[in-house]
């Protein structure tokens, strides 16, 4: 079943054309990773996703919602979440609160005005999963100033998860990462993101070769092929992006 | 018809002292992001050092000077002895420049007590030009010249100098400007200062529109002067004098045609725009 | 005897239980002056903790806030004067309701904006309502007695042949008060208020998690102009009289002044601030009522220059000490 297709997406930026004619779409538990050098697009094309910036052309769907011109929370609502290439989290607020507001995002309790939110137990059993999956439970006092950068990647991630979405889009999500932590990124991947759909974008390109079943290539804005991670390894067009041509 | 004509003049005249301040307002805002809101009462202390000088001796000239240097120097202690100590805080900042509109507003009290200073026409400017049947003070022309002429020159200094090149580069981009190695702070002072004193003489050239001014004024004249930045556009002398212009007419006709309305009309105007066009009808995007 | 868990919580709470305390007890050990001056200190309390919650808790720089209080206050003014209506039920909600449909349409026209813009139309708007109070022409002006305002704004009719008195009223602002502080709190402690909070710190994050910002800051400030207004309305009964000046700019900046002296996104620093500046107001009026702007102007400075947090984190901080009271 097809969660998500693209057609014809194009985006500029005042003269400068960043997204052209792309066009793919994604299965369900599909786990597909978004390559391509620095400035191909790659995040500009999360973001149209995501709603934060609308599409010149072409359209989006979303389990089979024509999501093109829909604001951005009704897009998590439907079941899509996302991870940011660079830290975008609650500053000052305790990591389990940041927790907390992901889990409650597709709630209807994070109306309430009344009740406190500490009687919500089901919310904080779940956020404590969430911390456990990542070995931050004994830190959910602390603000997330006081956590480490890849402790934060981490976070990040988690927040993702948090609303059970089915369509998952991690932005660069090992960048910071040391190597063990990118072990235990591909580790949760694997086990905890196992039935939903995974789009990510990575440069870091064991990271791609041992979590995506698909690889889509960018470059300047366009898909030059789409593959399966070992057809990608020897495609020459993609050894020509990322290594040049040979003299 | 003449009656037209004389409303349109007077609206550019009292346009072009909303240009004095503004001008000032505008580029604070643009180039350092504070929304400087002690500027209103700074004019008008500006006025009142003015006035005082024009009793003590009669020279309008000199009165003009004194009130643009008390103000400039006014805005220089705000700016370098409070607002540097609050570097990129822009809320406080701007909490900071409205505790002063209190100190000032207060201290202006304190020296010169409540009555309101009438204003005062040199004899060179006094007496009025016939226009088309009706009679227009030649002051009021000479306010709008006087305000043309500094329009130009700060124009200039925008578009044709160096320092105006930094200034505006400086308002798209500080960190960049300081990344290529040119010193903003002496820029932001200098642009600080010069706002302050354009205003502070702008008041006692312009209070004759006013008939007279108390130390309450400085809000009522700060809110046209946002008004003026923000309709215009900030950043630029066009966009100040485009809003300061429209405006000026504006609320010229109002209390003409529409007095009931008056003081509302330009509040109803800024709603407006701010709703449509947030980045002014010139102005930068902030 | 007692529990650890309810020693924590006794600790936590003893202060206020305390104030509450005395403040319960007012009336009986000071004269009515002190009394009329906690009555008010009470009612700008409730209008600066309804700001906090605009900007601490949602980070929305509400500049015009005192706009909703003058609606409020003077359509209960201008009903019980020029319309007769002296029924407390009746005045009473039509000026909180007043409020709140000016919140309405402000919110509106004020949250198109972002940031610095967000601040300018709050000052444009709440400009916008002082110049409606201080018209002396038309129909408009005969309502609002222009700058003169309107006054002789008797104690609340509530019926049951009962007439208010100083301390009467007093008990009647200070039930009012534990009512609606209480609801700002569940407020903030609520799922809402904490999102409200991370909407505050970071829009995109809320957004991507599903959260429709627009719609809380709307909701938020609704609920700034409902408790403004129930301030506003208490206000013209403790008064008696309304004027201009207690609806712009100045106003408004009075509640900044108050808000950062207590601390913002504490909620009880509403508290704190309306008491130390209205008693202060309250003592240097006996000496040099002059120079009250001046000495606020300079307190206001100073609070800024030196002390960011205000005064209740501080307070606190101090009290966790004591208390060793280690968790959040």
């Amino acid at each position: 079943m097809e969660v998500l297709r693209v057609e014809h997406l194009s985006q500029s930026f005042g003269g400068l054309s960043v997204l052209e004619d792309i066009s793919f779409s994604i299965e369900a538990s599909e786990k597909v990773a978004l390559i391509g050098p620095n400035g191909a697009g790659k995040t500009t094309l999360f973001n149209v996703l995501t709603g934060f910036i609308p599409p010149k052309a072409g359209r989006i769907y979303l389990l089979g919602h024509d999501v093109t011109h829909m604001s951005s929370h009704r897009r998590i609502s439907l079941g899509l979440s996302r991870s940011f290439q660079i830290n975008t989290l609650f500053s000052h607020l305790s990591l389990l609160t940041n927790v907390l507001l992901a889990i409650q995002g597709v709630q209807t309790t994070r109306y309430q005005l009344i009740r406190p939110i500490t009687a919500y137990k089901g919310n904080f059993d779940k956020a404590q999963e969430l911390l456990e999956l990542v070995g931050l439970w004994g830190e959910r006092d602390s603000p997330i100033t006081a956590l480490s950068h890849g402790q934060q990647r981490q976070v990040e991630i988690i927040l993702a998860l948090a609303s059970k979405p089915r369509v998952i889009l991690l932005d660069e999500p090992s960048a910071g990462l040391t190597s063990a932590e990118s072990g235990n990124l591909v580790h949760m991947v694997r086990n905890f993101m196992g039935d939903s759909t995974v789009f990510f974008c990575a440069h870091d390109l064991d990271l791609v070769f041992s979590l995506a079943e698909r690889v889509v290539v960018l470059y300047y804005g366009q898909i030059v092929t789409q593959g399966t991670p070992e057809e990608i390894q020897i495609d020459p067009k993609v050894r020509e992006i990322y290594l040049g041509t040979e003299r | 018809m003449e009656t037209v004509v004389i409303n349109l003049l007077n609206g550019i005249a009292y346009g072009m002292v909303l240009f004095l301040i503004a001008a000032g307002l505008s580029v604070i805002l643009g180039l350092m992001g504070i929304v400087h809101l002690a500027h209103g009462a700074i004019f008008i202390a500006g006025g009142f050092a003015g006035l005082t000088i024009v009793k003590w001796t009669g020279s309008f000239l000199l009165a003009v000077l004194v009130g643009a240097v008390t103000s400039g120097l006014v805005g220089l202690i705000i700016e370098r002895g409070f607002l540097r100590l609050l570097h990129k805080q822009e809320l406080e900042q701007v909490l900071v420049t409205f505790g002063f509109v209190y100190i000032i507003g207060n201290l202006i009290l304190w020296i010169w007590g409540a009555w309101p200073r009438a204003a005062f026409v040199p004899s060179y400017f006094a007496g009025s030009i016939a226009i088309m049947g009706s009679y227009f003070p030649i002051h009021r022309f000479a306010v709008i010249a006087i305000g043309a002429a500094i329009c130009l020159g700060l124009w200039w200094l925008q578009e044709k100098t160096r320092i105006g090149a930094i200034i505006r580069a400086g308002m798209d981009n500080a960190e960049m400007v300081s990344g290529l190695g040119i010193n903003l702070t002496p820029i932001n002072i200098g642009a600080f200062f010069l706002g302050s004193f354009i205003a502070g003489g702008g008041c006692v050239i312009g209070v004759q529109l006013f008939g007279s001014i108390t130390h309450n004024d400085g809000v009522n004249i700060l809110l046209t002067a946002i008004a003026v930045c923000i309709i215009g556009g900030v950043g630029s002398v066009q966009g100040a004098l485009v809003g300061a212009l429209l405006i000026g007419i504006i609320d010229n006709f109002g209390r003409v045609y529409f007095p009931v309305m008056a003081p509302w009309t330009m509040y109803l105007l800024l709603i407006l725009v701010l709703m449509v066009r947030p980045s002014g009808l010139l102005g930068r995007k902030l | 005897m007692f529990s650890r868990k309810y020693k924590r919580h006794m600790y936590r709470f003893a202060p206020v239980i305390i104030v509450g305390l005395l403040l319960t007890t007012l009336p009986t050990f000071t004269d009515l002056a002190i009394v009329g001056l906690f009555t008010k200190i009470l009612i700008f309390a409730l209008l600066v903790m309804s700001l906090d919650l605009l900007v601490g808790y949602t980070g929305l720089m509400a500049f015009g806030h005192a706009a909703f209080f003058g609606i409020a206050a003077y359509t209960t003014a201008i009903l019980i004067k020029h319309y007769g209506i002296l029924s407390f039920w009746l005045s009473a909600p039509a000026g909180v309701l007043m409020a709140v449909l000016a919140a309405c349409v402000f919110g509106v026209i004020a949250l198109r904006a972002s940031a610095i813009y967000f601040l300018l139309i709050t000052i444009a708007l709440g400009q916008l309502v002082f110049e409606l109070a201080n018209t002396s022409l038309g129909k408009l002006g005969a309502l609002t007695g222009g700058s003169d305002g309107l006054g002789g704004i008797p104690y609340p009719e509530i019926g049951f042949s009962f007439s208010f008195s100083p301390n009467s009223f007093y008990y009647f602002t200070w039930g009012t008060f534990i009512i609606c502080a209480l609801l700002l709190y569940w407020i903030t402690k609520s799922p809402f208020g904490y999102s409200l909070q991370g909407i505050r710190e970071s829009e995109v994050r809320a957004r991507a998690l599903g959260y429709n910002t627009w719609l809380y800051r709307y909701i938020a400030f609704i609920i700034g102009g409902l408790f403004s207004g129930i301030a506003g309305v208490l206000y013209v009964h403790y008064n008696g009289f309304i004027s201009p000046e207690g609806v712009g700019m100045e106003a408004s900046g009075l509640l900044w002044l108050m808000l950062i002296i207590g601390g913002s996104g504490t909620l009880w620093g509403g508290f704190i601030g309306s008491g130390v500046i209205l008693s202060l107001q309250y003592f240097i009026s006996g000496f040099t009522p002059q120079r009250w702007p001046l000495i606020l102007g300079v307190c206001f400075v100073g609070v800024i220059m030196s002390y960011r947090g205000g005064i209740m984190p501080e307070l606190n901080i101090l009290w966790k000490r004591i208390s060793h009271d280690g968790s959040p």
